[in-house]
């Protein structure tokens, strides 16, 4: 009976679901207990064995930190870097990967070991001469440093893209050169909509690095209404941790996890459900 | 008649309004002076209040209040140092002092001190005070470089309510135990077993250990590392022992578990270290507790403790150097300020008057408060790394010692072998310190 | 004749205006500062007294510190992370992309720890790694009766706790790397495999892993490149490097250096050494690339 491809397929998914559903469950062990810690009363916090289903279930963490700390605007700005880098930096970025990975130029490769390169000091190294030269121009305490150099692209994503292209068969550029079409409007017509789902996969990892980044915002910005969100909450976190107040901290991390969660949601489908998009595969 | 008068009323005192904001502002131009600190919300709540009253002291001041996560505060302050944005006012910890003094980046402060009417000096601790001066050579004497926060003594507590469900009479506040009398103690105090297991002690602190027994890190000059002094790995083996031996404190294993600080507020420690920051949470806390002497060693007769502290230091590069100082010394001493800061268990007042009189007179735990200005005033000492450049040889310390605690060598063997070690890196941090300062001149 | 090498001219210089962004990027933002550190690894620069030329004497000194040579090796024992991370997040992909049911869920549930915050997770998993009171030990002693070790304390076990923590919070985000690879492979390919008589097994071996290995190999790469440079976790979990120094990486003995010793000079030439490495490493990596990269033909 299992020569039937249609029950063996069957039987795989069954298995796969299993073993997925228990992968899962210790996935979630700890944010679930993140979730119960934001939960609980501060002497319930450490026992054994651990509490599960706090009782009392008490919210008031969660108000608490929305009071305590100015996190709407660390939402605010951290969107505003996040959205303007992304959008401007993926167009940039998926030309720059379509050039590397399709086009013939000198020194191509050589220049891309070169923008790779570029990754391989440790941050902590150029982090004062970069602040230095921020400062003469007179951009400390503003979003600038953290946009306007993610504006020119992203070399992870770069590289990625141009990865992924050597998927793309090389002959219907070819095709489309011969016919006339200009090099933007291959870019446009062809790569741009062949390579979606891994823009939509990068995005959302990009997305999370901005989200927490957090070193770049704690160097640049001061006044609390320019602050992005890791910096408000690492504010935050270090006194807690010293009263150890878990739950206010618990809960401060959930609240700033949710965006990021709502956009991968968001995506998720673009890189899944967007199989053969231009119909160009077959 | 009357309407008119009204309105010529109001004429004159809209103009006198005006001439009174004005008037200061005309007579001095707007200054704004930058303030950076990691002050948690508390602090920073007493600083935004005391700011306050500052500008309206100084009508002409603007004060930009910046707040930095602490784990990065000093790779900020480095920041904005390289980028020439030095904040004209900052928070210097103790143990930075010495670079920065020599770097010519400190506005020196005495005569500032001398000429100031806002505070007298002769009402500040000595000791407070003499930790952030520094000839360029030791640290305690010459110019003052910065102003205290706060100061900080290491005191020990105990868990009254455990001392009497063990039958151990109290210690007395005024006469302290000896080293036998602490661990005979301790030994009664450590009972039961499982969930209700109580040690008579948390892990005791080294510092207080080694300097009661006449020993110490460094000799006078500190050039030269003295970790294998007898006295030094007596000190260091008594201390292992109350665990490895005596088993009076938790044991290694436990207390990377779960710290003493957690074990004590959950009542399961009889004697526990503690700052004065602890305060506010040990107010808290629903058993009877208080302060005790450090015991003595029987060696000297005489006992020992670290005071913390953390300085505000004034830009040499400030355009407004009287500005900045009257500031800081608005944050570190003024009256309000101070009275705020113990209130609500953050600090012992740096004035002397304030902290023999409303301090000692608060009628919250511990009781024993004066025992927290004894150690200012008697016994208690600068930590080590104050004296030296960096802490590259004290951290090669701590970081081998944990041999010890673990029982894997003993206090002898470890001293012995890291010595050498810790002597070549304290010759790396006094060569630098020598070339620095001679590129200084 | 004469069309095509018209074409070519466009070409290079429609490449150029393409890949100029990422360039300029460079030279506006990159450069100045890397040259910088780069000069002051010859010197012994700090902020507080500036810059003094001493030639070689940073990378003499490097080279007999002993710490350094201790945060190499834990920085490449930490490396393992990088294919284990690489091998479950592909098998995870496997799972995730049949489709089954609640396969969207499951998706979200295997990303959550990577969008979560350095400092929480690390909380998290201090307090799981915890000998006496976390989960993996009770449950060790729970299920399989035996006492675990001392996870975060103990020299030998603290760098495989790092790794398993690193792999479960990178490995489902990297599964959307390869989801969206797995995307890219046309379905003829695999209907021809079929129609040669090869079974889901062969058909894997033969279409799905050659077709990924470009994604592979960018994976690969970027591992190498992170976390070699991996220090947030370090900072947080592990209090001065961890017993006997068993934890610290080379950033984050770079990290001390820096910042907590005043010796910026010292640390970016521990800088450039590490950079040197990553960049040998990366070379090699693109160098072995076409003996097993599928370049799409």
């Amino acid at each position: 009976m299992l020569t039937n491809p249609k029950a063996q397929q069957r039987i795989g998914d069954i298995l796969v679901t299993i073993l997925l559903s228990l992968g899962a469950v210790t996935m979630l062990f700890p944010f679930a207990w993140m979730i119960s810690t934001s939960l609980k009363e501060q002497r319930y916090i450490f026992t054994l064995p651990p509490q599960w289903i706090p009782d009392p279930i008490l919210w008031h963490k969660y108000i608490e930190v929305w009071e305590k700390v100015p996190l709407l605007y660390g939402f605010m700005n951290s969107t505003i870097v996040a959205l303007s880098v992304i959008i401007v930096g993926t167009f940039t970025s998926s030309l720059a990967a379509f050039a590397f990975s399709k086009m013939r130029f000198p020194h191509k490769e050589k220049l891309f070991m070169f923008l790779l390169g570029t990754m391989m000091i440790p941050y902590a190294a150029v982090m004062i001469p970069q602040f230095v030269m921020f400062s003469n121009i007179g951009w400390v305490d503003t979003l600038w440093p953290l946009i306007l150099p993610g504006l020119f692209g992203n070399v992870a994503m770069i590289f990625f893209l141009r990865q992924y292209l050597t998927g793309v068969p090389t002959a219907i550029i070819d095709a489309a050169k011969i016919d006339g079409c200009s090099f933007f409007g291959i870019y446009w017509r062809i790569v741009l909509p062949s390579i979606k789902p891994a823009i939509a996969a990068h995005v959302v990892m990009w997305f999370m690095g901005i989200w927490n980044d957090y070193l770049g915002p704690v160097i640049y910005l001061t006044s609390p209404r320019k602050m992005t969100i890791q910096p408000v909450i690492a504010l935050f976190n270090s006194y807690y941790a010293s009263q150890n107040d878990y739950a206010l901290i618990m809960a401060a991390s959930v609240i700033s996890m949710m965006p990021v969660i709502f956009i991968f949601v968001f995506f998720q489908r673009y890189f899944i459900e967007s199989l053969v998009i231009s119909g160009m595969k077959e | 008649m009357r309407k008119v008068s009204n309105r010529l009323l109001i004429l004159v005192s809209c103009i006198l309004l005006v001439l009174v904001t004005i008037t200061p502002a005309l007579a001095q131009n707007p200054i704004t002076i930058t303030f950076m600190g990691h002050g948690h919300p508390e602090e920073h709540e007493i600083f935004t209040r005391l700011i306050e009253k500052y500008e309206e002291r100084y009508p002409h001041v603007t004060v930009n209040y910046i707040n930095v996560p602490p784990a990065e505060y000093m790779i900020r302050l480095q920041a904005m140092v390289a980028g020439n944005q030095t904040p004209d006012v900052f928070y210097l910890p103790a143990g930075d002092l010495m670079p920065w003094a020599d770097s010519g980046l400190l506005a020196d402060l005495t005569e500032l001190v001398a000429n100031t009417d806002l505070f007298d000096e002769a009402n500040i601790w000595p000791e407070a005070l003499a930790r952030y001066r520094y000839d360029g050579n030791m640290v305690g004497q010459g110019p003052l470089w910065a102003l205290p926060k706060d100061v900080g003594p290491w005191a020990l507590a105990y868990n009254a309510d455990l001392f009497k469900e063990a039958g151990v009479p109290l210690p007395d506040p005024d006469v302290p135990w000896t080293w036998d009398e602490f661990l005979e103690n301790a030994r009664k105090l450590t009972r039961g077993s499982g969930n209700d297991r109580k040690w008579g002690a948390a892990f005791y602190t080294l510092e207080a250990a080694v300097w009661a027994n006449g020993a110490d890190w460094l000799d006078e000059t500190k050039t030269r590392v003295t970790v294998d002094d007898s006295k030094f790995i007596e000190a260091l083996q008594w201390v292992a022992d109350l665990r490895l031996v005596h088993q009076v404190t938790p044991t290694r294993e436990e207390e990377q578990s779960m710290g003493g600080y957690s074990r004590f507020i959950n009542g399961q420690i009889a004697m526990f270290p503690m700052g004065p920051w602890d305060q506010p949470a040990f107010w808290r806390l629903p058993f009877e507790w208080d302060l005790m002497p450090w015991p003595v060693s029987p060696n000297t007769g005489k006992n020992a403790t670290w005071i913390g502290s953390m300085g505000f230091a004034v830009s040499s590069r400030t355009k407004n150097l009287q500005e900045a100082f009257n500031l800081a010394a608005f944050l570190a001493l003024d009256r309000e300020g101070q009275q705020l800061n113990y209130e609500l268990g953050m600090a012992v007042p740096n004035l002397i008057d304030m902290a023999e009189t409303g301090f000692l007179n608060m009628d919250k735990p511990p009781a024993n408060r004066k025992e927290f200005l004894r150690i200012i005033t008697d016994y208690g000492r600068r930590p080590i790394n104050e004296y030296t450049y960096d802490n590259e040889w004290i951290d090669a310390f701590w970081q081998g010692v944990d041999a010890v605690y673990a029982g894997r060598k003993t206090a002898a063997e470890f001293c012995k072998e890291i010595q050498p070690e810790m002597q070549s890196l304290l010759d790396r941090a006094i060569a630098r310190q020598e070339q620095q300062r001679q590129r200084n001149r | 004749m004469q069309t095509k090498v018209s074409i070519y001219k466009q070409e290079k210089r429609w490449a150029y205006l393409f890949v100029l962004p990422a360039v300029l990027q460079f030279f506006l933002f990159g450069a100045g500062p890397l040259i910088y550190s780069l000069y002051a690894s010859f010197t012994d620069w700090n902020v507080l007294f500036g810059v003094r030329f001493v030639g070689l004497a940073n990378y003499r000194e490097i080279l007999v510190t002993e710490r350094f040579w201790k945060a190499v090796y834990n920085t490449f024992f930490l490396m393992l992370g990088t294919p284990i991370g690489i091998a479950c997040a592909l098998m995870l992909a496997l799972a995730l992309n049949r489709r089954t049911i609640g396969s969207k869920l499951f998706r979200v549930i295997y990303y959550l720890p990577s969008v979560s915050s350095v400092v929480a997770i690390s909380i998290l998993w201090t307090w799981i790694y915890n000998y006496d009171y976390g989960i993996l030990n009770t449950l060790l002693r729970m299920v399989f009766g035996v006492d675990g070790p001392n996870w975060l304390y103990d020299p030998t076990w603290i760098k495989p706790s790092l790794i398993l923590m690193g792999v479960w919070r990178s490995f489902g985000a990297t599964a959307i790397f390869y989801l969206a690879a797995l995307q890219n492979i046309p379905q003829v390919y695999y209907e021809a495999a079929k129609i040669d008589g090869a079974g889901p097994w062969q058909s894997f071996w033969r279409v799905t892993l050659p077709l990924i290995t470009p994604i592979t190999f960018y994976l690969l790469v970027m591992g190498v490149i992170g976390n070699m440079q991996s220090f947030a976790e370090i900072h947080v979990m592990l209090s001065n490097g961890g017993t006997e120094y068993s934890g610290a990486t080379i950033v984050y003995f770079l990290w001390q250096k820096a910042f907590q010793n005043y010796e910026m000079g010292f640390a970016c030439a521990v800088a450039w050494i590490l950079g040197s490495i990553i960049f040998i490493l990366t070379l090699l990596q693109f160098k072995t690339m076409r003996h097993w990269v599928y370049d799409g033909s």
